[in-house]
């Protein structure tokens, strides 16, 4: 592949401490990840994924090895750097949503594009999306679907580099499902956003670049597509 | 121990700042309660036990010269158990190395035997020996002042003779527990003291042989002293008697009555606020308790439980409460112990009764609980009707539908977050409106106390009595005084006054006071309105203070009845003619020259205010001390330096106390308000953080809402406080003072500042939680 490496793990660990036994979530783990690649990681629970997307977003430190985003070290990084790293580059979507049920969905969306640099405007972003015609809406009068669509658009809106996405369908059903992963392949092909997706669904490896499964705190195997499916075409 | 019970305990040792932040201000407000009562019962008792000790009169007169042999017709009065009659003389006195004339009242001893009313605690030394005529035993305060102790000495001008008399003993006298000098308003113990010598000394002095002209009656149980003091104006109007009065015009006991009515009331007016303060806490983080635990109350009721349920957050209630209780108790006596160590040099008992009523601290507890519970009745209530299936769902979000909250162009996003937060949590925000208000004006008539008697003192030293010092002598005098009196050294000057005793009248109220004969074009001693401009003594007219004309209940052109109560005893009535803003004392005025006519008699001064060079106060007041006829020298301003200066050390004293406990609810408000918005808002301020918020911003979001309540608050509070200071003065105003409701800016200010430090101080606490927020942990949550 001719794309330049954009994520780069050596010999990652990740060992938590919870009194007096130590569980080790990711062990030694190797992984490139190429600029514009859409990601699909599957595993069973424990396996490591949130782990793994956790510290390649800037929310978790690793124990040992190294971890960089292009040339930012995400082991050796401070809060403060890392919270600029979120800010600049990630995009985050939660399978709880995680709107702020106080603001409309435009709201939701400033709340982001109010403090990145080269934002989208938070009704483009929506349209993109295709909420434009939801904006004045609180997250109490949409959808299951719709929340997790404001909130892909709230991700979207900053120009992500990287859009991490922890089980986005998780609470959908198929059909509110495909629209939301219409919204992130939609994004992930026009915006080039590095799309990684999180999911127990094994239907959706079907629109990734790269499947990587997880097992034990390491990749135990990775599948290439050597062309992704249009989420119109899966369904589960 | 139940399992429910251990869950009790560790409910409470993670709310453990909430609670004790709630406790805390429960027990200010019981602290409050308790150390006013306190004080108010310790000074009731001290009062009765020295009292009774002392065998304290009931009835009081004061007369020119009477016959000894009147005394057995005193005693044939009905009513009267037990009489005194004796000589009391106000004279000057001269302490070794004092500059300034001092005043004393000399009282006469029995001759024959030791009083029987009105009797003394020997403090330090002996008593005199009644034939020692060179003997005194000198009241603890003017001792103390002077250090003067058993052995030394000090010299009286006595009617114009110079007398050194040694000091052989200290004494508590129960007529001068609060010792003032005659026509001041406040002590000043290096001036005034009470001296009691022999007999013979006193009668030999002023030709008083034989004679007498003080009376002092104790009375039997059931009689009416109304009718003794009748009995014994009539018997005494001949030898030249003043009104007859009863304890209540007694100046010590007058004093000790206007405190410990103040006392009663700063416990029932100021404690009432903070409990109702704290059950509103306890209420809003009860129902926070509920609300958190909807999912293991609902599990709790699957499993069987009914009423423990509620039993059980009943408890944490009770819990809470139970350690405010504790907490105010033990402050409540502690405060107590110093209000009345801060009385010490006021009110002079040989010893103060530390009088805890065991009713007190039970009261405070159960007003406490009745507080608390009724606070946590909604949230336990709750509780009860919640139905497992229901409880297992999260709670509805609440609507922002509301066309107040719709998006606002320009207006940022984290901003309606705060807007939003204020309008659909009413409780929550009131919580913190509620709590600030209530809070700011207790900050503010804490400190505003330094205010009002700066402006006392402005007002009544600068504006109306504006004489360096004012000489008054033994009987009115021809107007050659004036001349004399400008001769002195330092005199630049000097202005007459002419004051006599009257009784004033209108309708069926009348009062007892001096009046005062002024010039209309008078510069030291003036009569001001309430804009303090002067009033002019308009020629037949009366100017009464305010607070004695709304005691008379006369407005201006209101004709008030004017009885003399010296020499014949004339009447007249007289218009007023404009009321006066005086804050000490309650006289009356009129034009010198008309009092002249209505008393019949040609000029005559009975005072002379003075205006002195200040590079020869000494001299003058040397000169004082070598004047016989001047009986008293008052030196008002200096009296009024001295009371800020010994009284502003207790004022602070009580009101940091006093700003502490309000303080208390600033900080205890916000701190509940900032936690349970942390609480309910951690997964959202996660969220921000991972959103690529910076610690800082994502504080300020969380505190957004407390801000625009806190901002809202403190003017509202400062607002309410003004009020609040007047209505707090009209309860505490007494009869010799009023207390002007003169907050300065600055005071404003310092009241805001300290609310919104303390705000500051717990958000800064809460601050800490969005530091150490655990952003994994919200990918986890489910919605």
């Amino acid at each position: 592949m001719s794309k330049s490496v954009v994520f780069l793990a050596r010999k990652l660990s990740k060992v938590y401490r919870t009194g007096a036994i130590d569980v080790v979530a990711l062990r030694d783990l190797d992984l490139e990840i190429f600029q514009g690649e859409f990601i699909v990681m599957l595993g069973p629970s424990g396996s490591g994924k949130s782990t793994l997307l956790n510290i390649l977003g800037g929310l978790d430190c690793a124990t040992s090895g190294q971890a960089a985003w292009r040339d930012h070290n995400l082991v050796a990084a401070t809060d403060d750097d890392l919270t600029v790293y979120r800010r600049q580059h990630v995009g985050f979507v939660f399978q709880s949503y995680n709107l702020i049920p106080s603001l409309t969905a435009r709201e939701n969306v400033a709340l982001v594009t109010d403090i990145a640099d080269n934002a989208l405007s938070p009704e483009v972003a929506l349209a993109k999306v295709g909420l434009a015609d939801r904006l004045e809406h609180f997250p109490s009068q949409l959808s299951g679907g719709e929340q997790q669509r404001v909130a892909i658009a709230r991700a979207i809106a900053k120009n992500p580099d990287v859009l991490l996405c922890d089980e986005p369908t998780g609470a959908l059903d198929s059909r509110t499902g495909v629209s939301v992963l219409a919204a992130l392949d939609e994004v992930n092909r026009s915006l080039g956003s590095t799309t990684i997706v999180i999911t127990h669904n094994i239907a959706i490896a079907a629109m990734a670049d790269r499947i990587l499964h997880m097992h034990d705190g390491a990749i135990s195997k990775i599948d290439v597509n050597t062309s992704r499916a249009r989420p119109q075409e899966i369904s589960w | 121990m139940k399992a429910l019970d251990k869950k009790l305990l560790r409910d409470c040792r993670q709310l453990a700042g909430q609670i004790v932040t709630i406790a805390l201000v429960m027990a200010s407000g019981i602290a409050v309660f308790i150390s006013a009562l306190t004080a108010y019962h310790s000074l009731l008792a001290s009062r009765a036990r020295f009292y009774e000790e002392t065998r304290f009169a009931d009835v009081f007169a004061r007369l020119k010269r009477a016959p000894r042999s009147v005394a057995e017709r005193i005693a044939e009065i009905p009513g009267v158990a037990q009489s005194e009659v004796r000589l009391v003389f106000d004279v000057t006195i001269d302490v070794p190395g004092l500059t300034l004339p001092a005043s004393g009242r000399m009282i006469a001893l029995p001759p024959d035997r030791a009083p029987r009313i009105n009797t003394l605690r020997l403090l330090a030394g002996r008593m005199i020996a009644p034939d020692r005529l060179d003997e005194a035993m000198v009241t603890q305060g003017f001792a103390e002042a002077n250090t003067l102790r058993p052995g030394d000495t000090i010299s009286a001008i006595l009617n114009g003779r110079k007398q050194v008399f040694r000091i052989v003993g200290i004494v508590a006298s129960p007529e001068y527990v609060f010792a003032v000098a005659p026509g001041e308003a406040l002590p000043d113990d290096k001036r005034f003291g009470v001296f009691y010598v022999a007999h013979d000394a006193l009668a030999h002095a002023f030709a008083m042989e034989g004679a007498f002209n003080d009376v002092a009656v104790t009375l039997s149980p059931g009689a009416n002293p109304r009718a003794v003091e009748l009995a014994l104006d009539r018997l005494l109007e001949r030898w030249g008697g003043l009104v007859a009065h009863d304890r209540s015009l007694q100046t010590s006991n007058r004093y000790l009555d206007d405190e410990i009515k103040q006392q009663g009331t700063m416990a029932t007016t100021i404690p009432p606020i903070f409990l109702l303060v704290s059950a509103f806490l306890l209420r809003v983080v009860m129902e926070r308790l509920v609300a958190s635990q909807r999912e293991q109350i609902a599990t709790l009721k699957a499993l069987g439980y009914g009423r423990e349920i509620a039993w059980h957050f009943g408890k944490f209630a009770a819990f809470v409460v139970a350690l405010g209780v504790a907490l105010g108790i033990t402050l409540g006596v502690g405060t107590g112990k110093v209000v009345l160590w801060t009385y010490r040099p006021f009110f002079r008992f040989p010893e103060f009764v530390f009088d805890l009523r065991a009713w007190t601290p039970l009261a405070a507890a159960a007003l406490a609980f009745v507080a608390g519970l009724g606070g946590a009745l909604a949230a336990v209530r709750n509780v009860e009707c919640l139905r497992p299936a229901e409880a297992m769902r999260p709670p509805a979000p609440p609507s922002y539908q509301s066309r107040y909250l719709r998006s606002r162009a320009g207006v940022p996003a984290r901003w309606m977050m705060a807007i939003r937060g204020v309008v659909v949590h009413p409780l929550r925000a009131g919580l913190t409106l509620g709590g600030i208000v209530a809070a700011a004006p207790l900050v503010l008539i804490s400190i505003f106390w330094t205010d009002a008697l700066n402006y006392m003192i402005d007002v009544q030293v600068a504006a109306t009595e504006r004489s360096d010092a004012v000489v008054s002598f033994v009987e009115p005098l021809s107007p050659r005084v004036l001349e004399e009196v400008r001769r002195m050294p330092g005199v630049i000057f000097a202005e007459p006054i002419r004051s006599a005793p009257v009784r004033l009248r209108a309708a069926n109220r009348s009062y007892e006071t001096a009046l005062l004969g002024i010039s209309h074009d008078q510069r030291l001693r003036r009569t001001l309105d309430e804009n303090l401009k002067p009033i002019e003594t308009a020629t037949g007219g009366l100017l009464l203070a305010r607070r004695l004309g709304e005691k008379l209940g006369v407005k201006v052109g209101d004709p008030v009845d004017v009885e003399i109560l010296e020499g014949r005893r004339l009447r007249r009535t007289a218009p007023t003619a404009g009321l006066v803003n005086d804050l000490i004392g309650l006289s009356a005025y009129m034009d010198r020259a008309y009092l002249g006519r209505f008393l019949q008699e040609d000029s005559r001064f009975s005072a002379i205010a003075v205006r002195l060079d200040s590079r020869q106060t000494d001299a003058f007041y040397e000169a004082v001390k070598r004047t016989p006829k001047i009986a008293t020298v008052s030196l008002t301003a200096r009296a009024m330096r001295n009371f800020r200066e010994s009284t502003g050390a207790v004022v602070l004293l009580l009101a940091g106390f006093f700003t502490l406990f309000a303080i208390t609810i600033a900080f205890g408000v916000v701190y509940n308000s900032a936690r349970i918005a942390f609480h309910e808002r951690s997964a959202e301020l996660a969220t921000l953080r991972i959103l690529g918020f910076t610690k800082f911003e994502t504080a300020r979001i969380l505190f957004a809402e407390i801000a625009v309540e806190v901002f809202v608050a403190i003017p509202l509070g400062l607002i309410a406080g003004h009020f609040l200071v007047r209505w707090i003065l009209k309860a505490f105003e007494t009869e010799m003072f009023e207390i002007p409701a003169a907050v300065a800016p600055y005071s404003y200010l310092l009241a805001g500042a300290l609310v919104l430090g303390s705000a500051i101080a717990s958000v800064a606490i809460i601050g800490r939680g969005v530091w150490r927020l655990d952003l994994v942990s919200v990918l986890k949550t489910r919605a």
